[in-house]
């Protein structure tokens, strides 16, 4: 019981209750510390009350399927991209080791292996990240 | 990863948690559908590269926070007004003091009004852990996953807020200085 002649407990069952409160007893939720904690949890675990659109879900589900196409777009680019880098690969180690005289010697021989090396190594760490997608 | 229709599933399953999140956050119900589909969008291009070491949740509440904050930014910066009382909003005739007579109806409508306002002037981090806790009634740990913030600061922020939110109601009902 305070000055203002409130029972904060009466006053906080009604507030649980969800009973109207008069303007004086308004008043004293607005000066009363236990109260007004009372109506804050309440206030603030009450949900605003939003309109959403019934076909919501349906409309942002049918915006998405451009962009998959798109996305298999780019993942058909990259697997050009790997096919070709195999491509070069298969060509120098033909070349490179195949006996043609410009790159038939000792250096040409290192050069090669260094260049296929690092090329097998790319394809081998970027394809199944790029296939796996 | 995941087809269009459980897409569509899921959107549905969470657009409820997303529409109220963004009310409550932003303050503004003018744009909260774009906003809602921007969420959506930002959760799918996501799911491209999604590990599964969290919960699609935790990820679409992470999303849903970071869209609410880049429009509270945006209209900080146009200096727009934001609609705190917005008479369309119906959130108050939800609350238990709601209805009756006109005096009483406007008496806690204006308390209402005055806790949006409230609710605005808070930090960001205390108003995203006080959305969470009360309004969706998500754990401490969770909004600690959420927010990558350790278990206690989620408490402080959530402490602080409270505080901070019965100061300044408390506050407004003071009587105004009144000049001779």
């Amino acid at each position: 019981m305070r000055d203002d002649g409130m029972n904060c407990e009466a006053l906080e069952r009604a507030l649980h209750e969800g009973r109207k409160l008069t303007t004086e007893e308004l008043a004293h939720v607005e000066s009363c510390d236990e109260c007004m904690d009372v109506w804050l949890t309440l206030a603030l675990e009450a949900k605003p009350g939003v309109v959403i659109p019934e076909n919501f879900a349906a409309r942002v589900a049918t915006g998405l399927p451009a962009r998959q196409t798109k996305r298999a777009a780019l993942r058909s680019n990259r697997h050009w991209g790997l096919i070709t880098a195999l491509a070069v690969l298969t060509l120098l180690m033909t070349v490179g080791f195949g006996g043609s005289p410009p790159v038939n010697s000792w250096i040409g021989l290192v050069f090669l292996s260094v260049v296929a090396t690092e090329i097998a190594g790319l394809a081998l760490w970027l394809g199944p990240r790029w296939m796996g997608r | 990863m995941h087809g269009d229709t459980q897409f569509e599933d899921l959107i549905r399953e969470h657009q409820g948690f997303v529409f109220r999140t963004l009310v409550r956050l932003t303050g503004s119900r003018e744009h909260v559908e774009d906003l809602a589909q921007e969420v959506f969008l930002r959760l799918y291009r996501g799911l491209e590269n999604f590990r599964g070491d969290a919960k699609v949740s935790t990820y679409l509440y992470r999303i849903t926070l970071n869209v609410a904050q880049d429009e509270w930014k945006r209209c900080r910066r146009e200096q727009t007004h934001l609609s705190f009382d917005d008479p369309d909003a119906g959130w108050e005739d939800r609350l238990p003091n709601a209805g009756g007579d006109v005096e009483r109806t406007l008496s806690g409508k204006q308390m209402m009004a005055g806790l949006e306002r409230a609710l605005g002037e808070l930090s960001e981090a205390e108003r995203q852990v006080i959305v969470m806790f009360h309004q969706e009634e998500l754990t401490y740990e969770k909004i600690a996953e959420v927010l990558s913030l350790p278990l206690n600061t989620v408490r402080t922020h959530l402490h602080r807020g409270r505080k901070k939110l019965k100061e300044r109601l408390q506050e407004g009902r003071r009587p105004c200085a009144t000049t001779a």
